[in-house]
Parts: C-alpha cells; structure tokens; sequence
C-alpha cells in the first residue's frame, strides 16, 4: 500500500468512528478473496484478448494484492411536499429530497482478510437546538418559559466500518458497525435502492447500522445464505425513552434463492432468467433497563421478525415483505407492538435502437404502530418512472434519473401528504 | 440430468423456512393478562382523605409515562402525579383556573405529554418532567383572561400539527366562542362566534370525542328569548360545526350535568350519564334521556367501541349494554371488576420508585382508590394495551394534624366487559 493511500484509509476511518448517527445503507459482507466481484481497482485495464483461465489467475493474484478500492456515489434530488392541513408556513415546501453523496473505501489488504469504510454526507443540513433560555414572561414567576436557538449541522452518517476474514470460500466472519442481518429491505446499499428511499414501513424496524460481529455462510453457488449474529442494539429503537438499555441482540438471517442468485440491486436490469428468493429474518433481545440514577428499572425482551420474498423475471423484479415487533417489560405491561409491510416493483425495459431504457416503479407499505395502546397506521404509496441513459453498461444503475410520486397518509388522523420528486444517481 | 437428491434438497428449504415461521411467529404475539389481574404496583403518592379517593382512573401518553389526577369537578384543588416509563415520579403540578368548577378530565396525549381539563383552564403536563402550564391563559392579543368553557376530550397528534377543539370565552365576551387550540404553537385559530347570537345563559352540559371518526361534540344549553334550547353540537378536527341535534334535557341549573365525559359507540352513538341519574343519548339525528333502575349508575363507559352503563346491582359491580338506539341490554355481574376486587383481598408488594432508586413496600389491606368497587367510575376506563386497564389500588392511610392522608398505587390490569 502505498503511503498516501494509506493515509486516506487511516483518515476515512478515524472520520467513521468519531461521527456517529442514523445510518443509511449497508453494504453487502465481503466475500473470500476468491469471489469474482471483490475489489477491483483496476478492472477496466484487463486485456479482453486473454483466455479465461489466465484472467482468473490475474483476477486472483490482483484481489489478494489489492489494499484499497475507492468508490461512491452521488444521489441528488429535489421535490416538493404538499400537507394541506399543515399550518401554512408547512402546506407546500420544496427543496433538497433524498440527497447523499457517499464514500466507500474496501480492500483486501492480507489474503483473507478484508476491510469496508463507508460513510454518507447528507447536503440538508438539520437545526440543533444549540443554546436555552429560561423566560420569565410575566416578570412574576407564574408564567415561565423557554426559548431555544438552533444551528444548522450536516451530518455525516456512517454506514460501515467493518472487518471481515474469510475462514472458507463459503464461511466468513465480520465484525465492526454495520447492518444486522435481518430485512433485506432495510439494508439494502443506498445504490441499489428502487426508489431513493427504503420502504417507509421498514424504517420502523430497524434505524440503521450496529455494532457487533456476525458470520456469513453462503451455500450451493450463493442460493443459500444464512447470517447470524451478535450486536448491541444502539439502532433499535426502544419505546422507553429517557432510559439505558443493556441487552445483547441476537440476528440472523436466512435468505433461499433456489434457481439462483438474484440481482444485487432491486431490479432486474440485466433480464434474467425467471429466479425467485425468500428470506426469514428475526431478532432476540434480552436485557435490562436502568432508570437515570442507573440502576436498574426493569427488564426486557424484544422481537422482531421478518418474511422476505422476491421475483425476478427478464427485467420483472417484484419484491414484498412483513415485518414484526414486540417489546414486553416487567413494569408498564403494555407490549410495544408494531407490524409492517410493503410490495414494490418495476419493470426495466430497454428502448430498441437505442442505449436507453426505462422502468416504471411502484410501492405500496403499510406499517401500523403502537397497535396495542392506540394504533397509528401509516399508508405509502408511490409511483415513477426510471430513466436509464447508458442501459448499455454492465450496470445501468450508475447513472439513473427518476422522477416520482410519493404519499402518504396517516390514520386515524386523516392526514394525507403528497410530494414529486426528481432524483438522479450516479455512482463511480 | 441433476440428481434426485438435489431436487429434495431444493423442495424441502422453502418448506424448512415455513416450519421455522410457524414456531418463530408466535413469539411475536403478546399476551393478555386474565380480567382483574393486577399487574406490577407503583406507588404514585399520597392525597387527602380516605378511600374512596377524589382520583380520576390513569391515563398513559404514547411513550408510556402514566398520569394521576386528584380532583373532581366538585372540587377546586388539583394535583398532578406523572410517573415516568422507566421509573420516577413528579407530582406537585397544581394548575386550575376559578373556583367554580374543579377537574373536569383529561383530554389526550401525544407522545410525552398530556393535557387535563380543569375549572377554566386547559394545562399541559410532560411526562418526562412533570413540569406543567396553562394553555393560553391570557389571549395572545388582548392579553385578556382566556377561560376554556368547554374542550373536547381528544388531542389530535398529527404529523402537521396537535390540535384540540374547545369553546373558549374571556370575562368581557357576552358568548364563547369555538376555536382550534393549536397546542404546540398555543395559538387558537378558525375562531367562530357562537350562534345564534342573541342566545344567552349557554350551558355547558358535558363533551365528548371519538378519536378514529375526528369527531367530537359539546351538549349545551341556552336561552333564546324565553325558549330553552338544549343541543349536541358535532365538530371537526378543525372546529367546523359538522351536525345539530336536538336532545330533550331538563332544564340544568348548573353546568356540566354529565358526569365524566360524553362517550361515543362505534356505530355513531353518543351517551353519559347525568348527575340525575338518567342517562343521555343521542347521535346527529337527535336523542333522548332515559332512567334506568335496574343498576345504581356510576357512570357510561366506552370499550372497544361499545357503551356500557356500569354501577352496582345487588351490592355487586353490574353493568349494562346499550345498543345503538340507546336502549339498555340486561344487566350483568360485572365480572372483571368483581374477580379485581376479589384480588385486593390479600397483602401486595407495591414498588416505590418516587425517589430513584426504587424500592419495595407492602400494602397490608389493599382495596380499591376509588368507587365500590374496582374500574366504577364516572370516568371510562382507557386502553392502556389490549385487553388492559391502569387502576389505583388505595394502602395505608394516615392522621395528619386532624385530616387524613392516604397512599395510593397505580397498577395495569386485566378487563373486560362483562
């Protein structure tokens, strides 16, 4: 590795562990070093003259020496929102939508061993309350209050800071922040996303990334793939706020692709042949609550589950999913409880004659909340077409624009938002 | 051609993960305490006076903090206990307006926070705090006295906003008038006159709100000329008058004749029962006041979605079903509150987390904190999870200079009707 790449390395992990945050994709664990898509700095240089055999030779001699791989992508968008029962200052707004640009630096420094540092800067800054001012109103004590002054901060959310060594070609072991392995929906990398955003109803399930190590075993050509784990569970949302939860969870994963793998984005750009996957996710979560003054408030268990199934079929990718959670305590007796689920589509079709193509795109989630105390339903919908300028490619995804509906409604409130977007990717 | 054993492989995998969602699912499902079973006891506080106690039925916000109010519409003093999701309790919030009315009830909560109705003012209480204040207490504009003479019963928690509908009226206005409170931004707006204008005497009768239709309703009666007019008005989330209706009341000679709040049934019926001891019901076509004598009434109750009167009948908790033209069912032994009585017959372990960290004591002789028996109350009883009610259970009391003081705990449990 060569002196400055190094520093670049040593520099994007030291930003990754100080800047902490809700995250925004996850990237796949990386595969044994003798896996065709590992790193590849330098991929475009091979010489297509050569036999196969003599270019995976070269392929393997490169991975094992490959130290760093730099890639990203830049998402913009902007859109409008529309709430016509917000006060009138919120009844349309427009601006920034579903915008990150992010960094991904991986390597295999050492055979076996391999490493990923990725991490998104959001351009919409977010108002932090940065200073409060205690208000006597009335200048008599019986009419107190506070005014508070905000800041604008960007934040730089970290995705994965991991270290992975592959013990077989099929068993791998990683550890560091990353996505618990549970829904493919709600980890799925940013890039490879249908639409700019995850499914709403995932989101409820699961934040972002952890930390903790799991361990991948993949099966059969990769149609089987079983990941468990062990994490600390700071991105689960727990219902008790104002309290310290102390609990390892428990993930895992099983993901069955009988008639082989399916595509890696969610899509279908390269028009397979007909595959299908389906997937179970849970997780367990055991542990204590402490009050403020730390010590013990009560305890608790958590589960989540998921079921997972996909569709791919000559540029047809149907993806549908249900998610669960229950949360029980000693103290409240009332269960947290929230299930979710979605179905999206699209359907990539290149334009004849030309290096174009389009998909149209839809999804429909539901998630509903607090089901036990008083449910709160959120319904999405969304709609859009795709525009893919280089569908000639090996993966059109690089570069695509999308234009979109999104909306939402809320019950039993009635509140409806609807909102356009125009979202362009373009990955490096 | 590929083997045989690789196909049965292929088979049974979608098989093996539909037998591991059949033993993994029900992990996901919660269960429901049997009706009358107390769950863990909180020690909330002390308040004046012997069981029963002047204490309206707990209520939770959405994060899981509990709320207690002392009080009563009878009585002017006020006193707020919040109990925190994870162990804590403030109390010491005092907040009313006038000395005419006290505790009305509490109105609805959004995640940490929740809002009660007393004497003329509407206060808000965090959850996380306990800290409390008056919602608009003067007007914003005139600086004026603000006295909320009617709120229904239900904080709309919106993405876009968190509203409330109440009719409000300052000493210098001849009528109140309705209004949207927002409660975030504490302004009010789609302020309305009363109509017709030249009423006068307007009573208010009771309120009442149903959260899944957005619905809410203010029973009222006023003098036009010499006529008496007694009307249930029916508003929006926005303060829009939606529906009138005639009900035939006696003619009041206080405000607030209905005990607790109005209550509505799923089918659009709206009931309470009067401080007569008749009951009111009606929906936007009109309505009518009924006796009842088969159950000595403490008041009408809503659960998941059906009305109850409940009381006693034999020395017994009883309760009776009214259908949606407001005819009453027969009426039965109440038999959650009867088997949660029967369950406060022995010493229970009460947790005292009001100074952190918490410890443990005893209520010796434990009985019901209010009503004759457990869950009768003029206040319904709210969901606090499926199948499960918040109750207080009363302990020791204790002389204090000459009055008597009393410690009360708050416990989740078991109900059902009947």
């Amino acid at each position: 590795m060569s002196g400055a790449r190094a520093a670049v390395v040593a520099v994007a992990s030291i930003v990754g562990a100080l800047v902490t945050g809700p995250a925004l994709a996850a990237d796949p664990p990386p595969k044994p070093p003798d896996k065709k898509d590992a790193p590849k700095a330098d991929a475009g240089k091979k010489d297509t003259d050569r036999k196969d055999g003599e270019e995976k030779k070269d392929d393997a001699k490169e991975e094992k020496e490959v130290a760093f791989a730099l890639s990203g992508y830049v998402n913009l968008g902007v859109g409008f929102t529309s709430v016509p029962r917000a006060v009138p200052r919120d009844q349309l707004t427009y601006g920034l939508r579903s915008s990150v640009a992010g960094l991904i630096v991986k390597g295999t420094p050492l055979a076996g061993f391999s490493y990923v540092v990725h991490f998104g800067i959001n351009p919409e800054a977010l108002d932090v309350v940065s200073d409060v001012d205690v208000v006597d109103k009335k200048g008599d004590q019986t009419d107190i209050d506070a005014t508070t002054r905000t800041k604008e901060v960007t934040l730089v959310n970290v995705e994965e800071v991991s270290i992975a060594y592959a013990i077989t070609s099929f068993w791998s072991l990683k550890g560091g922040h990353f996505y618990m392995p549970f829904s493919p929906g709600a980890s799925v990398l940013v890039t490879r996303q249908m639409f700019p955003k995850r499914p709403q109803p995932t989101q409820v399930f699961m934040a972002g990334a952890d930390q903790g190590i799991s361990t991948d075993l993949r099966f059969v050509d990769d149609r089987i793939i079983v990941s468990a784990g062990a994490f600390n569970g700071s991105s689960l949302e727990l219902k008790l706020p104002d309290t310290t939860a102390l609990g390892p969870v428990y993930s895992g994963l099983v993901d069955v692709q009988p008639f082989g793998a399916m595509p890696e984005t969610e899509g279908d750009p390269k028009r397979g042949p007909f595959r299908f996957a389906l997937g179970m996710g849970g997780m367990f979560r055991q542990g204590k609550l402490f009050e403020s003054t730390g010590y013990e408030a009560t305890r608790f268990r958590e589960v989540r589950l998921d079921a997972a199934a996909r569709v791919a079929f000559r540029g047809l990718f149907l993806q549908a999913e249900y998610l669960r959670r229950l949360q029980t305590d000693d103290l409240s007796f009332r269960p947290a409880a929230a299930n979710g689920a979605y179905v999206q589509g699209s359907f990539f079709f290149p334009i004849p004659t030309t290096r174009l193509a389009i998909a149209p795109l839809a999804r429909y989630g539901v998630a509903t909340e607090d089901e036990q105390f008083a449910a709160r339903r959120s319904i999405e919908i969304e709609a859009g077409l795709a525009f893919f300028p280089r569908a000639d490619i090996d993966d059109p995804n690089r570069l695509r624009i999308i234009v979109q509906y999104e909306g939402e409604q809320r019950l039993p409130e009635r509140e409806m938002a609807h909102g356009g977007v125009a979202h362009v990717q373009m990955r490096w | 051609m590929k083997p045989h054993g690789a196909r049965a492989r292929r088979a049974i995998l979608p098989l093996a993960l539909l037998a591991v969602a059949a033993v993994v699912a029900p992990a996901g499902c919660a269960q429901v305490p049997e009706p009358g079973t107390f769950g863990p006891l909180r020690l909330a506080g002390r308040v004046a006076g012997d069981a029963p106690l002047n204490l309206l039925p707990p209520v939770a916000d959405r994060g899981g903090n509990v709320y207690v109010l002392y009080g009563g519409i009878d009585l002017p003093q006020t006193i707020v206990f919040a109990g925190k999701n994870g162990g804590g309790w403030a109390s010491g919030c005092s907040l009313t307006k006038g000395d005419s009315f006290g505790v009305h009830g509490w109105i609805g909560y959004t995640e940490d926070s929740q809002w009660y109705w007393s004497g003329d003012a509407l206060v808000q209480v965090s959850g996380a705090s306990g800290d409390c204040h008056r919602v608009l207490d003067t007007d914003p504009g005139t600086d004026a006295n603000l006295l909320f003479r009617a709120v229904l019963p239900w904080v709309r928690d919106a993405p876009s906003r968190v509203t409330t509908v109440a009719l409000v009226q300052s000493p210098v206005d001849l009528l109140p008038f309705t209004a949207r409170v927002d409660l975030e931004d504490e302004i009010l707006t789609n302020i309305r006159a009363f109509d017709p204008p030249d009423a006068a005497n307007v009573k208010v009768v009771g309120v009442g709100a149903d959260r899944e239709t957005n619905e809410g309703v203010v029973l009222l009666q006023y003098t036009r000329g010499s006529e008496i007019r007694s009307e249930a008005r029916f508003y929006d989330a926005d303060a829009s008058l939606v529906a009138k209706a005639a009900v035939p009341l006696p003619e009041q000679t206080t405000e607030f004749g209905v005990l607790g709040f109005l209550q509505f049934s799923a089918g659009g019926l709206v009931a309470g029962l009067l401080r007569s001891g008749e009951v009111v019901s009606f929906d936007k076509a009109g309505g009518k006041v009924r006796p009842i004598d088969k159950i000595t009434p403490a008041g009408v109750h809503r659960w998941e979605g059906k009305l109850f009167v409940v009381g006693t009948a034999d020395a017994r908790p009883a309760l009776a079903e009214l259908d949606d033209g407001g005819r009453f069912g027969p009426v039965q032994l109440w038999t959650s509150s009867f088997r949660a009585s029967e369950n406060l017959r022995r010493p229970l372990e009460v947790r005292d987390d009001r100074a952190l960290p918490s410890t443990t004591t005893t209520f010796a002789t434990p009985r019901s904190a209010m009503g004759a028996f457990p869950f009768l109350h003029p206040h319904a009883l709210t969901r606090h999870a499926t199948g499960t009610s918040l109750w207080l259970v009363a302990g020791p009391s204790f002389d204090t200079g000459g009055s008597k003081v009393t410690a009360f705990a708050m416990a989740p449990v078991g109900v059902s009707y009947p």
